[in-house]
């Protein structure tokens, strides 16, 4: 049995957003996440769950020159089923066909994955290499965020308890390759370990640029922005990548101290952007 | 609470059920409908022994709250056999040893079933993937690739 709750089910966003300032109120979508929280009874008591489920209107995939428009409620398995997904954030495709499992893919939500902020989730990396930025909306009016700046903390976010996720932006990459690597305990349910989402744009052997972000490796979902300058106009090389590797680790102790993880993680981190980045440079040259 | 009235369709058959919201699909199935085929494993969508198809999708029963089920079509293992006839899945799980303590079978079987509607001729990896939501604490995965493997080649006739 479930913690108690009041359930509504209303016909647009409009009124969904009118809901949502009631004290108590918590949006649904897939659920993969709420529900476990009733089951678990850790809502303040009597919760108003606002069902935004069947809101078609969120739930959309559009694409123009140079953006890709999510609706907050595409599944995982329809990001990583989309072939507009799979050409123009191939990263986001793959990181989509990893989450959980295949019953969790079919009803957790990008907007989910998004919003509950896990430090582990695993849309978030590839989103941050896209330059994601989040469209924000309450019964008072619209705001976009940048994703870089959105997690504050691990699951907590700058969106309050009155607004909606109702759009997540991708700047489209172009000639850029991509590499993706995660490090889990087990293929399926697992929680990532490590997650490294990389992009390299190459210019005549040359990184003309390179996006390195990380999930799992600090409390939130960050961008190594020093590795990222150090390749800029560098020779493509496995030593190059292996010192990017130890950079972006350095990053990652800067985040989150010397913790008892660390020994482990360091290493490991710069191998895993080591690889990611060979991957990329292998597309990219292809 | 208030009490709401669902309306759903499960195996073929509408049926309608009035409940506080606050239940989960697999209650429903299981309290109110009789349907205990559908298994209760961890409650917290890892083990997979409560998998039932939502409108032709593979979802795991404790995590869909009871009014997000509200016009939906649903099929539990209950719904498999036709005329006193077993599914073709079930048949291959009998003929290739594919349970032992039967409790992870509902769920084998309906995830099972949601990959080979999507794909009727999967590879090995594939299956292992299609069937990665559902534990078996016995450790029978073998058999129960092979299962579906030999259900695989029946679909495709």
């Amino acid at each position: 049995m479930l913690q108690p709750f009041s359930y509504t089910c209303p016909k647009d966003t409009e009124e969904a957003l009118v809901l949502l300032n009631n004290a108590g109120a918590r949006p649904i979508a897939g659920g993969t996440d709420l529900v476990i929280q009733l089951r678990a009874k850790r809502l303040p008591s009597n919760p108003l769950v606002v069902d935004l489920s069947h809101l078609d209107e969120l739930h959309f995939l559009a694409e123009t020159e140079n953006q890709l428009k999510l609706g907050p409620l595409l599944t995982h398995q329809e990001l990583a089923d989309s072939p507009q997904i799979q050409q123009g954030a191939p990263l986001l495709a793959q990181a989509c066909r990893r989450v959980g499992t295949p019953q969790i893919r079919e009803r957790g939500t990008l907007g989910g994955n998004i919003v509950h902020a896990s430090p582990a989730a695993d849309t978030l990396p590839p989103l941050l290499v896209h330059d994601a930025f989040f469209t924000l909306q309450s019964a008072y009016g619209t705001r976009s965020l940048a994703a870089n700046s959105f997690f504050r903390a691990p699951y907590q976010t700058e969106i309050s308890s009155a607004e909606l996720l109702v759009q997540v932006s991708l700047q489209k990459l172009f000639g850029f390759g991509f590499g993706y690597q995660r490090l889990i305990r087990r293929q399926a349910v697992g929680i990532a370990r490590l997650i490294v989402a990389g992009a390299l744009l190459l210019e005549a052997g040359r990184i003309r640029e390179a996006r390195i972000a990380c999930g799992a490796a600090a409390p939130t979902v960050f961008r190594a922005h020093q590795a990222e300058s150090w390749l800029a106009g560098k020779k493509c090389g496995a030593e190059i990548f292996r010192k990017a590797g130890e950079l972006v680790s350095a990053e990652m102790i800067e985040r989150s101290g010397v913790r008892w993880s660390t020994p482990y993680k360091q290493p490991v981190l710069a191998t895993l952007v080591k690889r990611a980045l060979d991957q990329a440079a292998a597309i990219a040259n292809g | 609470m208030d009490k709401i009235r669902l309306h759903l369709t499960v195996n073929e058959t509408t049926v309608e059920v009035e409940t506080t919201p606050n239940r989960r699909l697999l209650d429903i199935l299981r309290d109110d409908l009789d349907l205990t085929g559908t298994k209760e494993g961890c409650g917290i969508g890892e083990c997979g022994a409560c998998t039932v198809l939502m409108d032709g999708k593979a979802v795991n029963a404790c995590l869909v709250i009871a009014p997000q089920a509200e016009g939906k079509e649903i099929l539990t293992v209950e719904g498999l056999a036709r005329d006193g006839k077993l599914h073709p899945l079930q048949q291959a799980f009998l003929e290739n040893f594919a349970f032992q303590c039967g409790f992870c079978t509902p769920g084998m079987l309906l995830a099972a079933k949601a990959l080979l509607d999507r794909n009727s001729n999967p590879s090995r990896d594939q299956i292992r993937e299609g069937l990665a939501g559902v534990l078996c604490r016995c450790t029978g995965y073998i058999q129960i690739f092979e299962a579906v493997e030999a259900a695989a080649k029946e679909w495709q006739k």
